[in-house]
């Protein structure tokens, strides 16, 4: 039995919920925020670069540590993507991602904490977020040997 | 403006914060989206902690909305429909791309990986080129 478990659900939780905070108080939940970065037309808005470099530069030691501990602290092994090679599924998927994230100004974590408001612009971007992930699960048999199909590999 | 600037650094430095502990405590990879799919696809003996990070998103959402509604605001002009088709394509495409702004932004940069500084700079190639064309029509 594994007895870190319940630890790293708490843990998984607590991450997201101090996810959102973050993601709130960089007004990534403001899709107009987003938008006035990627328009240059009219009050262009760099605040957007800010987010990112605050971000990782928080984020790049806790890789630096983790690596050279070479495991995680409650469980066996680090579960990082090991694809390394450039692939037309990246630079096609990012180019989708990109005119979606472009026309409507919501990324999926600022979806996912905003929609609580009650506010149907979340509500809608979540819900499609959702019917898109489904539509590429049945459609990518039209491109993929049954062999490639891995979740997660950044 | 030095208000948003330092907001900005904030808020980005807790969102560093909350994939750090993911990562140090528990050896994961904050991507937002790949976390979402993987519920979607019911990964096996995967899958509780995946739950986990939602509902904590949701929650946090909830705990800053009840305090701060004005952060949740949208002073957007765009309508439900593009909205919509822009989901749809974002969830596609970060699965197609494997990953989002926060798998590819923040994780995937920070361990300077190849692939998601090349997936950086394609999507926010599109996504320049899709905002600025929108407000032209």
């Amino acid at each position: 039995m594994d007895k870190h478990k319940i630890l790293r659900s708490l843990i998984a939780f607590l991450s997201g919920a101090l996810m959102a905070v973050g993601i709130s108080v960089a007004e990534l939940t403001e899709p107009q925020k987003v938008l006035n970065f990627l328009d240059f037309g009219g009050g262009w808005d760099p605040s957007l670069v800010f987010v990112f470099i605050g971000a990782i530069a928080v984020h790049f030691f806790a890789f630096k540590y983790v690596f050279k501990q070479k495991k995680p602290l409650f469980d066996t092994k680090l579960r990082i993507p090991e694809v390394k090679n450039i692939t037309p599924s990246l630079i096609i998927g990012s180019i989708i991602f990109g005119l979606g994230w472009g026309i409507s100004g919501y990324s999926p974590e600022s979806g996912l904490t905003a929609f609580v408001s009650g506010d149907w612009g979340p509500i809608a971007f979540t819900i499609a977020i959702t019917v898109g992930m489904i539509a590429h699960h049945f459609l990518k048999p039209l491109w993929e040997k049954p062999k490639d199909l891995i979740g997660e590999d950044l | 403006m030095l208000e948003t600037i330092f907001l900005s650094l904030l808020g980005g430095a807790l969102i560093g914060a909350a994939a750090s502990i993911l990562l140090v405590l528990n050896g994961r990879v904050a991507s937002v989206s790949g976390i979402y799919y993987g519920i979607l696809q019911f990964f096996k003996g995967d899958f509780a902690w995946r739950i986990y990070f939602v509902l904590g998103l949701v929650f946090g959402g909830l705990v800053m909305f009840l305090n701060f509604p004005s952060l949740f605001e949208p002073q957007t002009d765009r309508s439900l429909m593009a909205i919509s088709v822009g989901g749809i394509l974002v969830g596609f495409g970060s699965v197609l791309g494997s990953g989002c702004t926060i798998g590819h932004g923040v994780c995937g940069l920070s361990r300077k990986s190849k692939r998601s500084l090349t997936a950086v700079v394609v999507f926010l190639a599109a996504g320049i080129i899709a905002a600025n064309l929108y407000s032209q029509f």
